[in-house]
């Protein structure tokens, strides 16, 4: 899985540098409908892997997709690339890096922010500029209702967490205790 | 095991008036694997190598490994709850160890928790187990003899505060046994010792502490346990972590002795981590900077110059052999990185000599200069006539007819090997042996039959403390012969003569 990983980097970072500037709002939504639409066709996907359909069929398919999907030509070139490689495979970690590595090269980082209540959109604004100055970052944030942490909220991204809730203040009593018991 | 209601309640008081401290925003990764204690985390780009960082279900592990997309964390606790995707958050600090005096007479694992069931330990410092040796200038040379009680080496392979003397030999040839007598010597003589317990099995390491306590030596000793239980990454910090408990006794100005027992296990364990964190293996498949790992551990024992407290750290690190095999590659490494090594030899002790310290391959690079001068006097000549014994045995054994003086050198040098021998954790004070080899030299002991010799020798030394105590307390205090102690010592040994009962045995 890390080779995979690994794998998967190399080819988003060689095809960023190879087409520079070409990643707009039109690329990022195109690549999340496909990855979203695989996620969803898991059969499609594993079919596109199948070594008894020709390479030539397997690419009609995509061209039908990619039109019915309005998917951008960055996208197809790429994954024309990668069924010429024998690594389709490695499409969803390929464009999962492109976004990640777009989201560095622009400093974006995107939060999952869990609250114990749903947050009012003044408190999202007031949590986002909060993050923002602590990460010297652009914030992107997806928001969620979590329960578990009973009050507080809890701030996590793929590099760096923030929580103030009382489940993180009682798993912190619950160490130190058990930690002393065992002295 | 807490049972009582009342310890449970005060415990979570304490607990909950430890409110954990505010924290900025902390930088985090994802555990992608976990396998044989060791977990790729993919983030955590910042984290450097031998941090400590803390697992999402309470466990902490140290940063092994640095790669392009994820780093290596070795679990510290080999029975840690970690399963994939769990977060994984820096502490920014490195491995460090508790230091101060609160840790005397206990015994300790790597991470400075007791093991003794005495209650916790509380101390204001804390050490990063990997700290950089004394520089050249901060030193100077060593001069100051440790007296490890033990006649073979005191007389013959002098340790000195502040050496590095390894002690080798195969399994059961007496070598923590001699690294005992040497603690055990220490009481009184304002030295701590620290005995780092590596990979051994846990009846070895109670069975040591049981010794220590027996004779009252745990006010001064530490003991550091990673016996065989536990994980191939405590095993291998386990002598840094002593280290730096002994560093900081050695920057308060004080002696400090550390035994590793022993570095064999220390290598095995270093390769195993290795291995696991698939470093390529070399020789023996040891990885490439096991000569490394050695080196700067050992590095950092130093005799302190006056400016920097005149403290000194001593180190006798124990290696075990296969077959008496002194060229294999750990040992060889060892050999070179230390000032001296103390062979054990295998035929000797099955023959009854012990302990078994084979004077011919034996040698300590510091020599003369940490003996005192009484010492030099008498046994100037002891290794020459040990040679010269070992060189005409073999005749011996033809049976083939020797003139006067060969049978001389041999029954001197028989006489002289009664003198060596000793008993475990028998250890013999600078005095005594000066007095044990004074007789030798001056041809005391050669009407003496070889069984008298050790009873005769020993309570001599006691006779002459106890009558001529003046004259033994200059000895001790003067660390010198001179001319009215050794005619106070002739006129001894002929009274002692008439006392002494021929064929006493």
């Amino acid at each position: 899985m890390i080779k995979r990983h690994s794998l998967a980097k190399k080819y988003a970072l060689a095809f960023m540098n190879t087409t520079p500037n070409s990643f707009n709002k039109k690329w990022v939504e195109s690549a999340i409908t496909l990855d979203r639409f695989f996620k969803k066709q898991k059969a499609l996907f594993l079919l596109l892997h199948a070594p008894t359909i020709s390479a030539s069929l397997k690419l009609k398919a995509l061209n039908n997709l990619f039109d019915k999907l309005m998917i951008d030509d960055k996208i197809r070139i790429l994954v024309r690339m990668l069924l010429e490689h024998q690594r389709l495979y490695l499409l969803r970690h390929v464009m999962h890096h492109i976004i990640d590595e777009q989201r560095m090269r622009n400093n974006i980082v995107l939060f999952t922010i869990s609250s114990s209540r749903l947050l009012t959109s003044q408190e999202q604004e007031y949590i986002i500029e909060f993050l923002a100055a602590q990460t010297n970052a652009h914030v992107s944030a997806d928001f969620i209702v979590n329960p578990e942490l009973i009050a507080g909220v809890r701030a996590q991204s793929s590099t760096f967490l923030w929580e103030r809730s009382i489940s993180h203040y009682l798993q912190h009593i619950k160490q130190t205790v058990l930690r002393q018991a065992t002295l | 095991m807490i049972h009582r209601e009342t310890d449970i309640i005060a415990l979570f008081e304490a607990a909950l008036q430890d409110t954990p401290v505010i924290e900025n925003l902390q930088e985090i990764g994802t555990v992608i694997k976990v396998g044989d204690n060791v977990c790729k985390v993919y983030g955590l780009t910042n984290a450097v190598f031998g941090e400590v960082v803390l697992f999402e279900r309470g466990g902490t592990g140290v940063v092994m490994g640095l790669d392009e997309d994820y780093v290596s964390v070795v679990c510290l606790e080999s029975n840690q709850a970690v399963i994939e995707l769990d977060t994984v958050k820096r502490t920014h600090e490195v491995f460090k160890v508790p230091v101060g005096k609160e840790l005397l007479g206990r015994i300790v694992n790597v991470q400075g928790l007791p093991l003794d069931a005495k209650g916790p330990i509380t101390t204001n410092e804390s050490y990063p187990i990997e700290r950089p040796a004394k520089g050249i200038a901060e030193r100077e040379p060593v001069y100051q003899p440790l007296n490890t009680g033990i006649v073979a080496i005191d007389c013959l392979i002098p340790i000195g505060k502040g050496q590095r003397e390894l002690i080798i030999g195969n399994r059961g040839t007496g070598k923590t046994a001699l690294a005992l007598t040497a603690i055990l010597q220490q009481k009184d003589k304002n030295v701590i010792c620290i005995y780092v317990s590596i990979g051994n099995k846990q009846a070895t390491t109670a069975r040591i502490i049981h010794e220590l306590e027996i004779h009252g030596a745990m006010e001064y000793v530490i003991v550091v346990n990673a016996d065989a239980k536990e994980s191939a990454l405590n095993q291998f910090l386990a002598p840094y972590a002593g280290c730096s408990i002994g560093e900081y006794f050695m920057e308060q100005g004080r002696d400090v002795l550390i035994i590793y027992d022993d570095l064999s296990a220390h290598a095995i364990a270093y390769r195993e981590l290795s291995l696991l964190l698939r470093r390529p293996p070399g020789r023996e498949a040891y990885p490439g900077d096991i000569f490394y790992i050695h080196s700067r551990l050992l590095e950092r024992a130093a005799k302190l110059s006056t400016a920097q407290g005149g403290g000194s750290l001593t180190a006798l690190p124990i290696i075990q052999t296969q077959g008496d095999d002194i060229s294999a590659y750990i040992p060889t490494n060892l050999i070179s990185i230390t000032d001296g090594q103390i062979f054990l030899d295998t035929n000797l002790f099955n023959s009854g000599i012990r302990p078994a310290v084979k004077i011919g391959l034996s040698v300590s690079r510091v020599g003369g200069a940490a003996q005192t001068k009484a010492i030099k006097k008498v046994a100037g000549s002891l290794r020459l006539e040990l040679a010269q014994y070992d060189e005409l045995q073999a005749f011996a054994q033809f049976g083939s007819e020797l003139d006067k003086s060969s049978q001389r050198v041999l029954e001197r040098g028989k006489r002289a090997i009664e003198i060596l021998k000793q008993e475990e954790q028998e250890g013999y004070s600078f005095a005594e042996q000066v007095l044990f080899l004074f007789l030798l030299k001056e041809d005391h002991l050669d009407d003496r039959p070889l069984s008298d010799i050790k009873p005769f020798v020993t309570q001599f030394a006691s006779y002459f403390k106890s009558v001529y105590s003046d004259s033994y307390n200059l000895l001790t205090t003067s660390e010198d012969l001179p001319e009215d102690v050794v005619e106070t010592i002739q006129q001894a040994v002929t009274e002692f003569r008439v006392i002494f009962p021929q064929n006493f045995m």
